[in-house]
């Protein structure tokens, strides 16, 4: 009886010390996950999840002071734990940008309830509210800040699959509140890109609006559309962007001189053949130019480009129906570049997986150039070259691709331009005023008056020459890389390229804002096979010329075995001779034969790969269990014999 | 602490006398593989990361740990060496710590045999070996946790067959805490502070936060507090089953 007491009080001590232990364990957990924020290793190559040098400059260069208003639903959290999870990453960097502030940046977090007052100021905010379940609660997650001057700025929903570019979106944000004094960016073009109106078919006008890419950049710079035929950049424009501007006359080309010597950026857009616009050329009053150019810059800088040359690439070619119901081509002058075609280590192209371009041109260094050339954009090896009138006009995809003969390199199509010290493409200054064609000649007081705009006249560049050219501008127009849907009569963009980000990246770039564009170049999460790819590339080089001889070889045989069977009587079998006969077959095995060939050539690009995969697997899968296997019967036999020997021993 | 290290090399040695370590490790090591080629379509996703390998590390020692673990005690128990091992001049904490020492490196010979998978990607391009660093880093401690709780399971039984299917559902759920499989079961009647806090204590939310590749001190703290929490009650267990 004693015993079995002392058993049962021992139990109940057993049982009180194990639920202390449990309690214990619960209490650490929850008030660590509560108390403690961010002290963490981070282990990742580019730090990704600690604040970067960029977004402690820009927190340092704040000048006034902004508020972030942080808003989440709990109960967001509590039905999908993922974003639970999500908020409280959000949180934590939220806190690490206020205590890093030094009081410049306040965050006010907010969880609105239903129907309440908060939910009310959350959706005058801009943040977006997404319903539960159908029909059920609306939840927040987004983030509103303000400044001084109430301007606003929003993430109207955080989107965990853009986790890794939270640290850009949130920088961004406050970048935006901070420097209200936008950069302005002064546009030259041709293009329809602040909207235009048109005439439909049944002859009225019909408003179109602007380019996409125009109201993103209108998002962060200020805009300035100026004269094709400028003869001064306004001096509070930074980055002037050149989109398809046509032929420009050598008073536009001066200025743009004087305007890069002393000191600013441009991103230029010149195009063989605007597909946007060369089809479609009457807006409103003015045709716009097929092809765009800036010769004597362009001739003085030692880069080469022809307006009439398009760049062709098979390997990145973008498939196109050529017509009702037709099978689908490889349209050899649209193009997709993605992987190798795009520079992953420059900070513009990083995080831009593909770039879509239509019958671009390409650009290249002449010997002794003045400048230096980063390429940014490139087509594939194999590349060739077609006239750009081989792409205007009735579009025969299918001709293109017979006809396309691989040529011994790649062509580039976009590429930064920097020099460190440059001098003046007008040697004798202003040019000249010259009369247009149908007009009188300036007076020589328009001339005077001209050159009066001009008391000193840059000869050499005050700090290094920093441009980007693009050969195609159709990387602008929407059809191109973007499809605009309506949602409740708002536009919403949805891009299938990543020509947007390109752009913006380079405005970016050229326009000093680059503390962003190095978080935007953070968190690239592609991180191709470069080995699988190299020698799939390598086995398709190996092998192009001769699967096209085989095609070309294949393609002459069928002819000529259908030549042959026509020129025989329909249901004359009795006819035929033997001789033809034999010819029918010989053809017909000639066929056989070449298209066995063609399948092992295909074949054989493959065959490098498969192995190298085969031999992955092997040494991942099944070499070290084998090894552990044959360690372990080893082993095993070494231990059987030892105990034998010891037996026999003791026997003896 | 002596106590512990000797201990600790019996009990590591233990393991290669008998075909279990092989058998263990060439499951591990097999499956890990072909899961993650096969499933996890390591090369389709042409992505040098080990994310499919990683992904299935806690599916995996849900079911190998636990028979790992299971006769950590109960054999012990069942054969009564036990009370040989408590006539030896040890604590029960450093028999039960070297124990667990002893699974614990085993698990951590059987993960380091992964390596021609780290070769290999490092091969194939250029991935982010500090995300790799840091996925090890959580899976070995997520296996550590696995092993303390089959311990303690492992401790309250003779039968090592019942030892493997408690520890394993008990894994389970620790697994699962913070994935919705549980939670929607929960947030029907419960307050949703708790289930809140329960999301808390799931292997995989702390895990998948690992494998981001930052090693946060409350996953640290997370998995460190349930090996100690776990090793302490397992030698209370063993403490009072004396007792019976």
């Amino acid at each position: 009886m004693r015993a079995l007491h002392t058993l049962f009080s021992q139990s109940r001590i057993a049982v009180t010390a194990l639920a202390l232990l449990l309690i214990l364990f619960l209490a650490l957990n929850i008030l660590s996950a509560n108390l403690l924020t961010s002290t963490r290793l981070d282990l990742t190559e580019e730090g990704l999840y600690s604040l970067s040098d960029a977004t402690e400059t820009l927190i340092e260069n704040i000048e006034e002071p902004v508020t972030l208003k942080f808003y989440y639903s709990q109960s967001l959290g509590r039905n999908v734990p993922f974003y639970g999870i999500y908020a409280g990453r959000v949180r934590d960097l939220l806190g690490e940008y206020e205590a890093r502030s030094g009081g410049k940046i306040r965050v006010e977090i907010y969880d609105p309830q239903p129907f309440t007052e908060l939910e009310d100021r959350a959706v005058a905010d801009g943040l977006q509210q997404i319903p539960l379940q159908e029909g059920g609660e609306n939840v927040f997650f987004g983030i509103a800040g303000t400044n001084l001057t109430d301007d606003q700025e929003v993430i109207p929903f955080l989107q965990p699959e853009r986790e890794t570019f939270l640290e850009y979106d949130i920088s961004r944000l406050i970048h935006a509140l901070a420097t209200p004094k936008r950069t302005v960016v002064g546009i030259v073009t041709s293009l329809p890109m602040d909207g235009t109106v048109r005439m439909n078919a049944m002859g009225q006008q019909t408003p179109v609006p602007p380019y996409v890419i125009a109201d993103q950049i209108g998002a962060t710079y200020e805009t300035r559309y100026l004269d094709a035929d400028l003869e001064k950049v306004p001096e509070d424009v930074t980055v002037l962007m050149l989109a398809h501007p046509g032929e420009l006359g050598e008073k536009a080309q001066f200025a743009i001189d004087q305007f890069l010597l002393g000191g600013g950026k441009a991103l230029i857009f010149v195009d063989p053949y605007s597909e946007s616009e060369g089809g479609q050329a009457q807006f409103f009053g003015r045709s716009a130019p097929d092809s765009s150019d800036l010769p004597i810059l362009f001739e003085h800088w030692g880069v080469d480009y022809d307006p009439t040359k398009v760049a062709a690439d098979r390997l990145t070619a973008r498939k196109v129906q050529p017509g009702q119901g037709r099978r689908l081509v490889d349209y050899v002058a649209w193009l997709e570049l993605r992987g190798g075609n795009i520079d992953k280590s420059s900070p513009i192209t990083t995080n831009v997986d593909t770039i879509a371009v239509a019958s671009a041109g390409h650009i290249a260094l002449a010997e002794n150039a003045r400048v230096r050339m980063t390429p940014l954009v490139s087509t594939s090896l194999g590349s060739m070259e077609l006239d750009a009138e081989q792409v205007k006009g009735m579009r025969t995809p299918e001709t293109l691709l017979k006809n396309y003969q691989p040529g011994a390199s790649s062509f580039v199509v976009a590429a930064r331009l920097t020099a460190d010290a440059l001098t003046t493409a007008f040697p004798d200054g202003p040019p000249t005023p010259k009369s247009a064609e149908g007009e009188e000649a300036p007076s020589e007081e328009t001339g005077a008056a001209y050159k009066a705009q001009f008391p000193t006249v840059l000869s050499e560049a005050a700090v290094p020459l920093d441009v980007i050219v693009v050969a195609d501008s159709d990387v602008l127009a929407d059809r191109f890389w973007v499809q605009v849907q309506q949602f409740f009569g708002r536009r919403v963009p949805v891009p299938v390229s990543g020509n947007g980000d390109f752009v913006l990246n380079a405005l970016d770039a050229l326009s000093g804002s680059s503390s962003l564009l190095g978080l935007r170049g953070r968190g690239s999460t592609a991180r191709p096979f470069e080995v699988l790819d190299r020698i799939e590339r390598e086995a398709e080089k190996e092998y192009a010329a001769q699967e096209e001889r085989l095609q070309k070889t294949l393609a002459e045989t069928e002819q000529r075995f259908e030549q042959l069977r026509r020129g025989m009587p329909e249901g004359a079998a009795a006819i035929v001779s033997d001789s033809e006969r034999a010819e029918i077959e010989r053809y017909r095995q000639e066929i056989l034969r070449i298209r066995s060939e063609l399948r092992a050539v295909q074949r054989s690009v493959r065959e490098d790969v498969d192995r190298l995969e085969s031999e992955l697997w092997f040494y991942n899968i099944a070499l070290v269990p084998l090894l552990v296997t044959v360690l372990a019967l080893l082993l095993a036999l070494w231990r059987t014999m030892r105990r034998r020997r010891r037996l026999h021993a003791a026997a003896g | 602490m002596r106590n512990i290290g000797l201990i600790f090399r019996r009990e590591f040695a233990a393991y290669f006398a008998t075909p279990l370590a092989y058998i263990f490790i060439v499951i591990f090591l097999v499956m890990a593989g072909t899961l993650t080629f096969f499933v996890g379509g390591f090369l389709a996703r042409d992505q040098a990361d080990l994310r499919p390998f990683f992904g299935f590390h806690p599916w995996l020692y849900l079911f190998l740990v636990p028979a790992l673990s299971m006769r950590l005690w109960a054999e012990d128990r069942r054969l009564g060496t036990i009370e040989l091992f408590l006539t030896l001049p040890i604590t029960m904490f450093e028999a039960v710590v070297g124990k667990f020492l002893a699974a614990w490196a085993f698990t951590g010979v059987a993960l380091a045999l992964t390596c021609p998978l780290w070769i290999s990607v490092n091969y194939l391009g250029n991935p982010d070996n500090g995300v790799i660093l840091a996925s090890y880093i959580g899976s070995y401690l997520m296996a550590g946790a696995y092993l303390a709780i089959g311990s303690l399971v492992s401790a309250t039984t003779k039968n090592q067959v019942i030892a493997f299917v408690v520890a394993a559902a008990v894994c389970f759920l620790f697994t699962v805490a913070g994935s919705p499989i549980l939670l929607n079961y929960f947030e029907n009647w419960a307050p949703g502070g708790l289930v809140e806090a329960i999301a808390k204590f799931g292997f995989l939310t702390h895990f998948d936060a690992i494998q981001r590749g930052v090693i946060d001190l409350r996953d640290l703290i997370f998995f460190g507090s349930t090996i100690v929490i776990a090793l302490i009650a397992n030698a209370y267990v063993i403490d009072w089953k004396k007792a019976e």
